[in-house]
């Protein structure tokens, strides 16, 4: 256990201070000053809107995370044999795919919790001379439960992307199938929805059965997106997120178990 | 017990349709204690055998054993030490944040590490770069932190990827002298070069590799014959088995 | 030692397999049963700063608004009064960033017009998707249609209908139901000029000539009729009892002849000429 938490220390130590990383926090905090701007452009519900962008925000610069900085780590690591350092020591691949998950995964929940205080503190002020119009029901426990969920929800994206990293042998393939699976997760579910309800398809029950599979394969990532429950303050059903929460990481857990048989398969040439 | 034992190991690459036969049945030991030059030309296979010594690949047949230890079955890596053809690091880290890992991923404790480090450190005249991040690093010092890697836990066996490769005089000169020091303490070292003159001077036994297959293993006075060098040796080896392959 | 580790996470892949499907079919479930899951996420940015951001994208986001908002209206058996705002708002949206798109305004005329209420919107919307397409006579009809149908705007309508039917290889359908519109709404005359020009058409079919021709003598018959009514009642202050009277008072040598009927039909409490019964 201490070596997966070792892995996961180095990896967060070496991504920390990875220049990119600046990169994308300054581009979150001037997004948030757009907020204050964008924010201004409407007349009505305030609130909404200021939520809506910065918890977008908050969503983009993890997404930015994982694809630019966490599959091109990991793949360095294969292709430039920094593991060999790694693995010639005691210390199993196992260990090392569950230590370099842990890490990365520390980064996004800094980066969430970081961009997401940024982005209350950007709410706050769009909303703050305008009191009236922020929803009537809006209330900061949505607002980070919003924000938990969308985090679970990035860590379920980082957990597919290490899954394809491990599975390829190129970072740019690796990044393709794991853009390709957000974009998949992100739309199976109103895909499905017309094809089911729609009668041009109903006679196609092969286009219905490859959705319906896609279904099972790819997370629902919608299922996570409580950004607009969270603007405008509605009720959340607790029995729900209990069940979206468990999904979210026995996804996690499937992904990286599936990660690790792969892994210890793999020859490291 | 051999510290090291190849025993018939055989590995075939797949490249698309084309296969590439990298090791045939080799079989080698390496004693304890002794300092074991491995050499061939590029492509003999050298660098499949030490991946498969390593357990980074696997072998298509044959066992490899660290003393006694079954690599791919058993533990084995908390007895060696090993340093990569290039190391590559976390850029990131500082030098000593580098050795610190490598000691706890080694299971080192605490205290010890920091002991090591100092001795270590100062053996490769890296003292003063400890605290530097290792993407600040030229290239005979990120060679020579490799090897304070490898050097760190106090293992008994070391395994060196073409230690000299890329080095000046000077850090050629230090490495042979930590090579030499780990001689003196009774480590095995297991190294493979290019670099024929080091490889004279240092070992007791040599080994050399082509086209996969095991030419020669014995004290390097055994194939020089009288007056020629080692290259001498080496080249008329290598043309010998080339011709015999082609005949 | 290796074969029980394998085992081991092979155990835990199943393990985790079955809480993954227990847990999907449950989130699966709730989803469609909190009516969560079709819930239109439609910001309420106005049209025209989501083309900025959209950038190059701007047809690619058209189209998935358009999908968006068809999944929440196939996924809903009731919709309230604020959901059809934002399907509305939706199809706005996609239309700003892509006007040309025919999915757009055929999902606007099926849905919005028929399911949602808002025939003003649809016809609104319709408007800009003909203005952009002005090969496709399907949006004028759609829009004459509504304006028809749901608003009763004869005048409208028929203007419409006359506009559109102007265009290649709209059916003459639309000239004559425009032709037929505008006595309902008091363009007689601007039908009959328009069906007039309609006629110079070379590539004009005989069918379809002798239809025109058919229904400009109704027209022209009503508007005798319509000139001579609204004279009789300047002079005496009421609309005649029948249009045989407009004879009788020398108003008119003859009544003119209907193609469609034996006579033409006339209210006299509103003086309301036609040349058909309905309506």
């Amino acid at each position: 256990m201490h070596k997966i938490l070792l892995i996961a220390w180095v990896t967060f130590k070496d991504s920390i201070r990875n220049k990119a990383l600046y990169g994308i926090f300054f581009f979150g905090l001037v997004l948030f000053a757009a907020n204050i701007i964008i924010t201004a452009m409407f007349s009505w519900e305030l609130g909404k809107v200021a939520v809506d962008v910065g918890l977008s925000v908050v969503s983009f610069a993890g997404l930015v995370i994982i694809f630019f900085l966490s599959i091109n780590l990991v793949s360095n690591d294969l292709d430039r044999k920094t593991i060999y350092l790694i693995l010639s020591r005691p210390v199993g691949k196992l260990q090392y795919i569950l230590g370099k998950y842990t890490g990365l995964g520390l980064i996004l929940l800094l980066s969430s919790s970081v961009l997401g205080a940024c982005a209350a503190l950007s709410v706050e002020m769009a909303t703050h001379n305008v009191k009236g119009y922020v929803p009537m029901h809006f209330s900061w426990p949505t607002f980070f439960l919003g924000l938990t969920f969308l985090t679970l929800s990035l860590l379920v994206v980082l957990a597919i992307a290490l899954l394809w990293v491990t599975v390829t042998t190129h970072p740019f393939t690796a990044l393709l199938l794991s853009l390709f699976s957000y974009f998949i997760g992100q739309n199976v579910e109103t895909v499905k929805s017309i094809i089911i309800t729609s009668q041009m398809y109903a006679e196609n029950p092969m286009l219905t059965r490859v959705v319906e599979y896609a279904s099972w394969i790819f997370p629902n990532l919608a299922a996570f997106d409580l950004k607009t429950t969270a603007a405008y303050g509605l009720s959340v059903d607790a029995g729900y997120l209990m069940w979206v929460a468990a999904y979210g990481f026995s996804y996690i857990g499937v992904c990286l178990v599936m990660s690790i048989l792969i892994f210890q398969r793999r020859q490291l040439a | 017990m051999a510290a090291i034992d190849f025993d018939d190991i055989s590995k075939t690459f797949r490249h698309g349709i084309r296969r590439q036969r990298a090791l045939k049945g080799m079989s080698l030991a390496i004693h304890r204690g002794e300092i074991f030059g491995f050499l061939g030309p590029n492509g003999a296979g050298k660098s499949t055998a030490i991946k498969i010594l390593l357990n980074f690949i696997r072998p298509d047949s044959g066992t490899v054993r660290v003393e006694g230890l079954v690599v791919g079955r058993d533990r084995f890596q908390h007895r060696i030490g090993y340093l990569p053809e290039t190391p590559c690091f976390y850029e990131n880290l500082s030098g000593l944040e580098t050795l610190w890992f490598a000691g706890k991923a080694s299971g080192m404790d605490g205290q010890g590490i920091k002991e090591n480090t100092h001795q270590v450190l100062s053996r490769l005249d890296l003292k003063t770069a400890g605290a530097w991040p290792v993407r600040t690093y030229s290239k005979g010092m990120k060679q020579r932190l490799g090897l304070a890697m490898a050097l760190i836990h106090d293992p008994q066996i070391y395994i060196l990827d073409e230690p000299m490769s890329g080095l000046d005089p000077l850090g050629r000169r230090l490495i042979t002298d930590v090579i030499l020091d780990l001689r003196k303490q009774g480590k095995t070292v297991f190294f493979s070069s290019h670099i024929l003159s080091d490889v004279e001077r240092l070992c007791d036994r040599i080994g050399i590799l082509d086209k996969g297959e095991l030419l020669f293993s014995g004290a390097a006075s055994e194939i020089v014959q009288d007056g020629s060098s080692l290259e001498d040796a080496f080249v008329r080896l290598i043309e010998e088995h080339e011709k015999a392959k082609s005949a | 030692m290796k074969h029980k580790g394998t085992v081991l996470l092979l155990f835990s892949l199943g393990m985790l397999l079955l809480s993954f499907s227990t847990s999907h079919l449950a989130v699966k479930e709730r989803r469609e049963n909190l009516g969560i899951s079709y819930s239109l996420d439609i910001d309420s940015f106005s049209a025209g700063l989501m083309k900025v951001f959209a950038g190059e994208f701007k047809g690619l986001l058209a189209d998935y608004l358009v999908l968006e908002a068809g999944a929440f209206i196939g996924g809903n058996e009731y919709l309230s009064e604020e959901q059809w705002e934002k399907v509305a708002l939706a199809f706005e949206q996609s239309l700003r960033l892509d006007p040309y798109f025919q999915q757009t305004y055929l999902q606007v005329q099926g849905d919005l017009t028929w399911w949602g209420e808002m025939p003003e919107k649809a016809i609104s919307l319709l408007d800009i998707s003909r203005k952009h397409r002005p090969w496709d006579w399907y949006p004028g009809y759609y829009m004459g249609f509504d304006h028809y149908y749901f608003l009763k705007d004869y005048a409208r309508a028929s203007e419409v209908f006359l506009d559109t039917a102007k265009i290649k290889g709209a059916p003459v359908l639309l000239a004559v139901l425009g032709g037929r519109l505008a006595v309902k709404g008091g363009r007689t005359e601007a039908a009959i000029v328009l069906l007039e020009s309609m006629l110079g058409d070379p590539e004009l079919q005989e069918a379809d000539k002798k239809e025109i021709k058919e229904r400009m003598v109704a027209l022209q018959g009503v508007l005798v009729l319509e000139n001579a009514v609204k004279k009789y009642k300047d002079h005496r202050g009421a609309y005649p009892p029948s249009l045989e009277t407009l004879v009788d008072e020398g108003l008119l040598h003859q009544l003119p002849e209907n193609p469609y009927a034996d006579h033409f039909f006339f209210n006299h409490e509103d003086g309301h000429v036609s040349f058909d019964e309905v309506g």
